[in-house]
């Protein structure tokens, strides 16, 4: 192709450009009919087989068609949390958008006829981001839904696999973006959310030593091994929490965490991480899931889930002397 | 099989893994070339060249254009990448996140050869300027080393005309480097 025989960047590329056409033209056949392909080979021409053949024909069909609708209603996923509906106009391009949970929905306002030229009868992906706290450039959070937009249509849904809170856009390939907003009310909502949570849980761990309480989801008291009996914490909580002789204060891990404060959040979707300081220094870190009833609950403690004593101690290495 | 023969139009719509190596290996080093003359660097070109044929890649099956060459259709998803990329500062990632491709690393040695090829490539834009028949017979005289007796056979023209064309061609070529230089 080049005259170049060593390999270069250009063949690395086409090599990698190769395998991944490999593997789209494996998913674009048939997956079923590709599993049945080695059974059908195995079969003897008898007539009993023919009968099974078609029954299993039959049976994949049926359960296609099943897998099929469910996927369209979206049956197999938890439903969308009801957050607030938030939506944000691109003045500038007269398009809409508004966000439903995963539902983004795009309206073309009628004075910007240059626009549905554009998209219409065109494939126009639209591209979220989840991840409000990554840093300029950081494209992890990003996910991209692609749909032909019907044309002559001035309104399309695009229904996305999980959560977008933070900006959206449309792209057309051949043109670049068409338009984009940033929803703020949505995400800064969360982000109150989340440091009222983190805030209120560390009140109540620093003054009672009950990691688990009201403001954790239940995942955190079985991490912990620890649960609450007539309001008091188990052995295995006491086990959790470093021994007062431990600490150079003499005093709990728990009383550590007295005054301490979220300095810092990451979402991502329905997850997030609240850092909690006190003094100016890092003291903790714990993450938080949104529940389906749109309420944000610490999930885990620790900023990679690590608990116990031994994580204690790693965060008290980590905090230095 | 691939038919190497076959226009781009053929390959990108015939939709495989074999014909799209087919079709990049045509197109690869002028897309390189074009990206890297308007690129800081070598490093942004390569990474823009990936995204461009990443997005051709997932793009191959929608090509529209009765034009039996797709080099128009390239430029254009070239360019937006590249008018996209000077906005933001950046290669945009979408269609390589599409497709789960990993990165390609760029050497030392790669860049040397990406800058290279921004010599190379203003050569191959400046003949997809010429009309398709002076252009087809500067390349079967120039590159190819043709007779005109069997250019003209294969153009269907008498030699006379097959030598207009190349002496047409080149003269174009001269006008439009000059242009440029």
């Amino acid at each position: 192709m080049t005259g170049h025989r060593q390999p270069w960047y250009l063949d690395r590329l086409r090599a990698e450009l190769e395998r991944v056409a490999a593997i789209e033209d494996q998913r674009e056949r048939s997956p079923a009919l590709g599993r049945l392909r080695p059974a059908l080979g195995r079969l003897r021409p008898a007539p009993q087989t023919l009968a099974a053949l078609v029954a299993v024909f039959a049976l994949v069909a049926v359960v296609v068609t099943v897998v099929t609708v469910a996927r369209e209603s979206d049956v197999e996923r938890p439903a969308a949390p009801p957050g607030k509906k938030v939506a944000a106009t691109d003045v500038e391009r007269g398009v809409r958008f508004s966000l439903d949970g995963r539902v983004l929905t795009v309206q073309l306002l009628p004075d910007r006829p240059e626009v549905l030229e554009t998209v219409s009868g065109a494939e126009i992906s639209a591209t979220c981001d989840t991840n409000v706290a990554a840093p300029p450039g950081d494209r992890r959070g990003e996910t991209t839904v692609f749909r032909i937009w019907p044309a002559g249509e001035t309104s399309l849904s695009y229904r996305f696999p999980r959560d977008v809170s933070s900006w959206c856009r449309l792209d057309r390939q051949s043109v670049g973006i068409v338009a984009s907003v940033s929803f703020p009310v949505a995400w800064s909502g969360a982000r109150e959310q989340i440091a009222e949570t983190a805030n209120n849980w560390v009140r109540v761990f620093a003054s009672t030593e009950q990691a688990c309480n009201d403001y954790t989801a239940p995942s955190v008291c079985k991490q912990i091994g620890c649960r609450l009996v007539g309001g008091k914490p188990t052995e295995a909580c006491k086990a959790w929490l470093l021994p007062a002789s431990s600490t150079p204060s003499g005093k709990g891990w728990a009383w550590e965490h007295r005054g301490a404060t979220v300095q810092k959040i990451a979402i991502s979707g329905d997850r997030a991480a609240a850092t909690l300081s006190k003094d100016g220094l890092e003291i903790d870190t714990v993450q938080l899931r949104r529940t389906a009833t749109g309420e944000w609950l610490i999930d885990k403690l620790g900023a990679d889930g690590a608990v116990g004593p031994d994580a204690a101690a790693q965060r008290r290495e980590h905090r230095g002397p | 099989m691939v038919d190497h023969e076959a226009t781009d139009r053929e390959l990108l719509l015939k939709g495989d893994a074999a014909a799209f190596a087919v079709f990049y290996d045509r197109h690869a080093e002028w897309v390189l070339g074009f990206l890297r003359r308007r690129s800081p660097d070598g490093e942004a070109a390569a990474d823009l060249a990936a995204e461009v044929f990443a997005a051709a890649l997932s793009g191959r099956r929608r090509y529209r254009s009765e034009n039996a060459s797709a080099h128009a259709w390239l430029l254009a998803i070239a360019s937006n990448k590249l008018n996209s990329a000077l906005r933001s500062g950046y290669a945009e990632r979408r269609a390589r996140t599409r497709l789960a491709m990993r990165p390609v690393e760029v050497t030392e040695e790669d860049v040397a050869r990406i800058d290279a090829l921004a010599e190379v490539s203003v050569v191959v834009e400046l003949l997809q300027d010429l009309p398709a028949d002076q252009r087809t017979a500067v390349l079967a005289r120039i590159v190819d080393e043709g007779e005109y007796a069997d250019i003209a056979v294969r153009q269907g023209v008498s030699e006379a005309v097959a030598r207009q064309r190349v002496s047409r061609g080149l003269a174009g070529l001269r006008r439009q480097w000059e242009k440029r230089v």
